[in-house]
């Protein structure tokens, strides 16, 4: 079986993702193939990003961490049974796994089997959460309040709100506003790099 | 693209507030998979952008939900990878079960917030072959519920449509989109107290179908 005609059934095209590290998923996918307990090493490496295609495919995180637990199991099996054909981009492979996982979830495919059990994030290295998972959801706003406070123009904070809370296209926002794309860049920078600064002062470091 | 481009570009702010073109979000989401640098860029967006809504919502005076809010609307017909499932959990006073679905039968449309009047119906143009129509709507506030009327205010039969809200504070509604051709469709919501307030208005174009 190639690797395009594997995971989940579906029919995502895929394109090959950023060489990795060379070497770096074949051992991964050779070491899994070996049965070795490598499955926090998978975790740490590709659970975050994972993470982040489910959420941005409007799944609740609950659901999202489901799902995740679907994509590595099976990831796993296909390496111990079938293997794959290129061991190299293991991360393509979740990556179309995954977003063929999240259309059959939003088709209804997978409710039905939708397991109880959610995953032990305790059991997970704190490197292997997201930023939001590690922080108190009354912590994120107040950074949020912090930033909207410490933003030195009301047109950032209009910006920000209507990009991210109101959810307005950037275009819109960007015309309405009469902002140069320069501009636009530079108010995100801008945000980007005061919210950065207060999340820091809560001990969450965000390098950039 | 390469890891520079997408810096430069703001891709991962750009990602997060769903403005990426199809091809470039899934470029930028393989090179997700192998960049933890951007990787973390997102999730410092997403966090920004739950922050918000924490905040928006732990603060209602800022933001009143008000008409102002509530009758400013548009159509962002783009078709982000989102459907619905029959089976999903959560579905409120609605009985309408939705068909089994395929990629080529559900039209996906998200309707976020903008500067349109109630008035101003938006049109979800979908294909002669679409079975289900699934409509985001931004800013479910607690307490309410969303509902779907005719023209003339009579409620659209709960056979025909259904919805849930979501955990990103959206409701996600679901249309059977063949008995709802050309007509024209009031989005409203009702608080627990019996209020209802016109929030949008949709038709579904009967040309569009063939």
């Amino acid at each position: 079986m190639s690797y395009g005609d594997s995971a989940a059934g579906g029919s995502a095209r895929v394109t090959a993702v950023d060489r990795p590290v060379e070497g770096e998923d074949a051992s991964l996918v050779a070491a899994i193939a070996a049965g070795t307990e490598v499955q926090n090493d998978l975790y740490l490496k590709y659970r975050r990003p994972l993470m982040q295609i489910f959420l941005q495919r409007r799944i609740e995180r609950d659901t999202a961490q489901d799902l995740l637990q679907r994509t590595f199991l099976q990831a796993i099996k296909k390496i111990r049974t079938e293997g794959l054909d290129d061991p190299g981009n293991l991360g393509g492979y979740l990556y179309r796994t995954a977003c063929n996982l999240a259309v059959m979830y939003w088709r209804g495919e997978l409710a039905r089997r939708r397991t109880s059990a959610t995953e032990p994030l305790t059991r997970l290295r704190d490197g292997a959460l997201s930023l939001d998972e590690r922080i108190d959801r009354q912590l994120l706003a107040e950074c949020v309040r912090k930033l909207m406070v410490e933003l030195p123009r009301e047109r950032d904070r209009d910006v920000l709100q209507r990009l991210y809370l109101d959810e307005e296209p950037k275009a819109q926002v960007r015309e309405s506003m009469q902002l140069t794309d320069l501009q636009f860049n530079q108010v995100l920078f801008r945000a980007r790099q005061r919210f950065g600064e207060i999340l820091r002062r809560h001990g969450f470091d965000t390098h950039r | 693209m390469d890891h520079a481009r997408f810096k430069s570009s703001h891709a991962a702010a750009t990602y997060v507030s769903g403005d990426l073109d199809e091809r470039t979000q899934q470029a930028f989401e393989l090179h997700l998979m192998q960049c933890p640098a951007c990787v973390e860029e997102v999730e410092v967006w997403r966090a920004m952008q739950a922050g918000m809504r924490e905040h928006d919502a732990a603060s209602p005076a800022a933001r009143p939900r008000d008409s102002t809010v509530a009758f400013r609307w548009r159509l962002a017909a783009s078709l982000a990878v989102i459907a619905v499932g029959s089976g999903a959990v959560g579905w409120y006073g609605r009985s309408f079960a939705g068909p089994g679905v395929a990629d080529d039968t559900v039209a996906v449309f998200s309707l976020p917030p903008v500067t349109r009047g109630v008035e101003d119906c938006v049109a979800l143009r979908v294909h002669a072959g679409t079975e289900l129509i699934a409509l985001r709507v931004p800013n479910a506030a607690t307490g309410w519920q969303l509902e779907l009327t005719r023209e003339d205010g009579t409620p659209v039969d709960a056979r025909e449509y259904a919805v849930r809200t979501q955990m990103d504070g959206s409701w996600l509604l679901r249309m059977r989109a063949r008995s709802l051709v050309g007509e024209v469709l009031r989005l409203q919501t009702r608080g627990g107290d019996g209020i209802t307030e016109a929030v949008g208005c949709l038709i579904v174009p009967a040309h569009a179908r063939g």
